[in-house]
């Protein structure tokens, strides 16, 4: 590839072009690069795929972008769903959405809103995470280290039982200044860490000083400092400046894990509806044989079986839905028990 | 804990007990892996009884991070990353750097064996240049033992291989006879053999990329 006469590539509609030595590539619905990129500024909106490994000083994609290589430049910015089979080399790397990042990511400095899966280290001056969904990492290592469970967007995918966990899930976590929230790890290790709420650590080895909140689970700790070790403060943890949960920044639930990481409530409803519908059948037959016990057996015990995850779990949503599944099933077992009255007065006769 | 993981590899460190040893924060050390100052092939991933550890060639590992302590006071770490970097490493130098860094005295340059074409030298003859004036410095050699010195690592040097592990060039007597040896790791010899000098080419080669720069 020479340098000279660096061209520009613009993609708009559907199109494809060839990799290659560029001043600045647009790409605006869908396209698709075959070979290594090489660019000042690659901006796409939309759906791209590269085949190749991308270099460029400034690159930002929003829609679905997938990269199949190494991705590398000064200034990288991901929203929506990024996958990029490779490794990521950068100056600042900026999510939003749900990312998804084959090898290991080296940044001077990483920022994410949402879920992202990393399958090596993470490694990075400053790490600023903001979980939306399931998130993974092989390792995690760098100065300062800040995971928060993000603010997430209301709406229908926000309901809780179809929500994914918000969880990040990592084999170890190494840094000078480590705050953590949602986070499971076998091992933490830091100079100054703090365990906040929804962390379950195998063990947080510390330097310096060690907080651990009453709703964080933390089977060991160790002090590795030369001096005599500071005591272990358990109490509620606060958040670092500038990540008190109003300032949080809202994010959207994503996850790579899709299905896996369901919560425990959409299993529960699922395992519900399931119970309700063998009842419903029961309920039927008893009907047709013996209409005025069927009838009140069945409603009583449809009524039980609806209600009673609802009611365990305490959310005012699911306790409205098992009494709205109810109401619309009241007029089908009414029209039974009519039809197996009918019947039998007609066998009757 | 320690000590049950260091007998069982001795020639391996933990990271954690490194960064205990050195004073190296994780911020430092993630920093410099980032650099690419310490190479990704010296990571070992090893299970320990408390799990997963990450492992490191003991005695590289510890010199490299001495020698990252000493350098980054004055240089970048993008500096100090070239002048690690084993591939940048053989390049010439012109007579005025290697004279404003006083390895090329006349006396040392009268006992290269071939002497340099005009004005520059190449990094094996650079080298030899520098052992000699670091020979003459210690003293207690005659010319010839120096003049052999420099002739075996001239002719020998390429056959010690990759870079990696520290090479030693070590100049022997045994009685009237003078030797010199190349070589690797540990070596012990007889009685009657009487080291003259040893000098540890690897730090030789820092030396001189630290002063007058790896890069081309």
């Amino acid at each position: 590839m020479t340098t000279e006469g660096k061209g520009s590539v613009n993609i708009s509609g559907a199109g494809s072009a060839t990799g290659g030595v560029y001043e600045k590539v647009t790409i605006s619905g869908a396209g698709k690069i075959t070979g290594d990129l090489d660019a000042e500024v690659i901006r796409i909106a939309g759906a791209a795929k590269i085949t190749g490994n991308v270099r460029a000083r400034e690159f930002s994609a929003a829609g679905s972008c997938r990269v199949e290589g190494n991705l590398e430049g000064a200034a990288l910015k991901c929203s929506g769903a990024a996958k990029v089979t490779g490794s990521v080399k950068a100056g600042e790397l900026d999510l939003a959405g749900a990312t998804r990042i084959g090898g290991g990511v080296d940044a001077e400095q990483f920022h994410c809103k949402g879920a992202f899966s990393i399958g090596a280290l993470l490694n990075a001056e400053r790490i600023e995470i903001a979980l939306g969904g399931q998130s993974a990492a092989g390792e995690i290592g760098g100065s300062r280290i800040t995971v928060v469970r993000g603010r997430t967007r209301g709406g229908l995918l926000d309901w809780q039982w179809v929500r994914q966990r918000v969880l990040l899930k990592a084999e170890c976590i190494e840094g000078d200044d480590i705050y953590l929230e949602a986070t499971e790890a076998k091992a933490v290790r830091g100079r100054r860490v703090q365990i906040g709420k929804g962390c379950r650590i195998q063990k947080v080895e510390y330097a310096e000083s060690l907080e651990i909140d009453p709703h964080a689970a933390v089977t060991e700790t160790a002090h590795t400092g030369t001096h005599s070790a500071p005591p272990v403060k358990h109490r509620t943890v606060e958040p670092p400046e500038g990540w008190a949960w109003s300032n949080r920044p809202k994010v959207w639930r994503a996850s790579w894990n899709r299905g896996k990481g369901a919560g425990p409530v959409s299993r529960a409803i699922l395992a519900g509806v399931g119970v309700l519908i063998a009842i419903l059948a029961v309920g039927l037959v008893l009907l047709t044989v013996l209409p005025a016990v069927g009838l009140i057996v069945a409603i009583v015990l449809g009524m039980v079986i609806a209600l009673v995850p609802a009611l365990l779990l305490g959310v005012p949503v699911l306790v409205a839905l098992a009494l709205l599944v109810r109401l619309i099933l009241l007029p089908f077992e009414l029209l039974a028990w009519l039809v197996g009255s009918a019947w039998r007065r007609l066998a009757g006769r | 804990m320690t000590d049950a993981q260091s007998s069982q590899h001795p020639e391996l460190l933990s990271k954690k007990d490194l960064l205990r040893q050195t004073g190296v924060s994780y911020g430092q050390f993630y920093r410099w892996k980032r650099m690419g100052l310490i190479p990704e092939s010296w990571f070992l991933r090893r299970s320990t009884f408390t799990g997963q550890e990450t492992f490191l060639p003991r005695r590289e590992i510890l010199d490299r991070i001495s020698r990252i302590q000493a350098l980054k006071d004055d240089y970048s770490l993008e500096k100090i990353a070239e002048m690690l970097s084993p591939d940048v490493v053989r390049r010439g130098y012109s007579m005025e750097e290697l004279r404003s860094a006083r390895w090329a005295s006349s006396q040392a340059l009268a006992l290269l064996p071939a002497q340099p074409a005009e004005g520059a030298l190449g990094f094996l003859e650079t080298l030899a240049l520098v052992l000699i004036a670091r020979l003459l410095e210690e003293g207690g050699l005659s010319e010839h033992q120096v003049r052999l010195a420099a002739r075996t690592l001239l002719d020998r040097f390429d056959a010690l291989g990759e870079p990696g592990p520290d090479r030693y060039l070590t100049v022997l007597t045994c009685g009237e006879q003078t030797c010199v040896t190349l070589r690797t790791g540990k070596c012990l010899f007889d009685r009657d053999t009487r080291v003259v000098a040893e000098v540890n080419l690897n730090r030789l080669i820092d030396q001189i990329t630290t002063r007058l720069g790896g890069i081309i």
